[in-house]
């Protein structure tokens, strides 16, 4: 205790409910007045507030350690009240407020939980096209970037956790735990470690909070692994009654796996651009149905009847990926990075000869309305007819 | 659309049939799809030629007169030396109501671009015909394309 005096000369901040939980007011203290050994005597208020640290009947520095006990509510450390020498009284909200007019009481301190200011953004991993619900991949962490303005000492650490999560909902980790402690903004890292179930997605959330009181909560989002990045090789030249090439077509999932596509389904759309020649009367675009995304590769075959070809010409078709997902509960959403442009090219080399060259490369573009980046990859295949 | 193997006529999404609004294929109404999912178990298909054939189905065989009689177009290889085409709906060519032409003869895509798969497979991705006869009587619809003939629907207009 012979440490006090010196301690408290100088001048120091008491913050009293004003009214309410976790509001405040501040008064400031002489600065000359050194803080003297406890006494059971009369008090002025001025003198409560600057005793305002004490552990049973003895004033002490600092005494905001503690972060579990009777003595903290909702996150917020509240002192003991001296209701006589030698006997600590737990304070409740009504006698907080007294306390800053009432000499009969030692003030208390609350630490303002209210002034902490948090903000989540949309979870949304990178690799999810416009239009997608948010949502994270399995197996692979999203960075989700969170401020937290106005905390101090010794406020408890802003506690990230997970709400809503398991079952149906499938479930994440934050920083690899269940929850992450920050005292200023930073970096969260969600892992998705279990699936949204189908029907089920926007039921997780991230809630920040100080103890039991809830600063900040996101928005829904669901654990849901999404295709992207489609790819060609070449597979073979269509030959007989046929001219053209087949490609193999491949994907992935954005976890890793395209295991975790089990409840996306892909379909691909084809849009003709003008043709010139033998294609000058046009080609209707095409599409097809929604079908599995857990096994690529698929094969496209690009053909035209051997038969047909009958004079130069040249067409471009812009083919775009998109799928829907029942986890998210999304439909014709286009794949990110895979849009291909597939040509044919009819010329004469002499007279009486036709040579056709199928290609198709990763281009981006718009096909019925979908558009996306280019997909990887390029094929050709040259024929005479 | 194909399946794994046949008699099975959904998508593996469940999806059974798509049809084109605009030029936008959409799922198909349940009754078409119900209609597809007989497949399966009929003893009412095209026969099978060099490994593959061709089936039409209707939801009934007595319709009153004004309804619009629904057809199912069914293709379907045997074996693995014929392939699938999975894009479409395609259209339907022909086909024949009471030994007339009601579509065009030959196959009106030029070029094909999309997905293959080899056999064993269905595929019931194509355009679903629709017919309406005014007056009471017994008809015949019947596909025919590349060397192949479908089974024959018998529907009575009562």
């Amino acid at each position: 205790m012979a440490s006090l005096a010196a301690t408290h000369a100088r001048p120091r901040t008491a913050h009293r409910p004003a009214s309410g939980a976790g509001r405040s007011a501040t008064v400031r203290v002489p600065s000359t007045q050194p803080l003297q050994r406890w006494a059971p005597r009369p008090r002025t208020p001025q003198e409560v507030l600057t005793l305002q640290r004490s552990a049973g009947n003895t004033a002490v520095q600092r005494a905001l350690q503690p972060r579990t006990g009777p003595g903290v509510r909702d996150g917020e450390e509240v002192d003991v009240a001296m209701s006589g020498p030698g006997e600590p009284v737990a304070l409740t909200d009504r006698e907080v407020q007294r306390s800053s007019t009432s000499a009969a009481h030692v003030a208390v301190q609350r630490d303002a939980v209210d002034d902490v200011a948090v903000t989540i953004p949309r979870i949304q991993a990178p690799s999810s096209p416009a239009g997608t619900p948010d949502r994270i991949p399995p197996r692979v962490d999203t960075s989700v970037a969170v401020t937290v303005a106005g905390w101090h000492a010794p406020l408890l650490p802003v506690r990230f956790s997970v709400v809503g999560g398991g079952g149906s909902a499938g479930n994440l980790t934050i920083n690899g735990a269940a929850t992450a402690d920050l005292t200023a903004g930073g970096t969260l890292l969600l892992r998705g470690t279990a699936q949204t179930a189908a029907g089920s997605g926007g039921g997780l959330r991230i809630a920040a909070s100080i103890g039991t009181k809830q600063i900040a909560l996101s928005a829904g989002f669901t654990v849901a692994a999404i295709p992207q990045n489609f790819s060609v090789t070449k597979n073979g030249p269509l030959t007989g009654a046929k001219r053209g090439v087949v490609a193999n077509n491949s994907w992935e999932s954005d976890s890793g796996s395209t295991a975790d596509l089990d409840e996306v389904r892909r379909s691909e759309k084809v849009e003709y651009g003008t043709g010139t020649g033998m294609f000058a009367a046009g080609v209707a675009p095409t599409n097809s149905g929604y079908r599995q995304a857990t096994s690529p590769p698929i094969q496209d075959s690009h053909g035209i009847p051997t038969a047909a070809i009958t004079a130069p010409g040249a067409i471009a078709a812009q083919q775009v990926f998109v799928y829907k997902d029942d986890r998210t509960g999304v439909t014709d959403i286009p794949v990110r990075a895979s849009g291909f442009l597939i040509t044919r090219t009819v010329v004469a080399p002499s007279a009486g000869t036709l040579h056709i060259t199928t290609e198709k490369t990763g281009t981006g573009g718009t096909a019925k309305g979908f558009t996306t980046t280019a997909g990887a990859g390029s094929i050709s295949e040259p024929q005479a007819v | 659309m194909s399946t794994d193997g046949p008699g099975a006529p959904t998508s593996d999404d469940g999806i059974a049939l798509f049809v084109v609004e605009g030029d936008v294929a959409v799922p198909a109404p349940p009754e078409d799809v119900e209609v597809a999912r007989r497949y399966g178990a009929s003893d009412d298909k095209g026969e099978v030629r060099d490994g593959h054939r061709i089936t039409v189905l209707a939801r009934a065989s007595r319709y009153a007169v004004g309804d619009a009689v629904r057809v199912v177009h069914v293709y379907e290889a045997v074996d693995p030396r014929h392939t699938l085409y999975l894009m479409g709906p395609k259209p339907v060519w022909g086909e024949r109501v009471d030994g007339a032409l009601v579509t065009p003869a030959e196959n009106p895509q030029l070029l094909y671009d999309g997905e293959i798969e080899h056999g064993p497979g269905v595929d019931f991705n194509w355009e679903i015909t629709t017919y309406s006869f005014d007056a009471p009587g017994r008809h015949e619809i019947r596909w025919e394309i590349e060397g192949l003939t479908s089974n024959t629907l018998h529907v009575e207009v009562v």
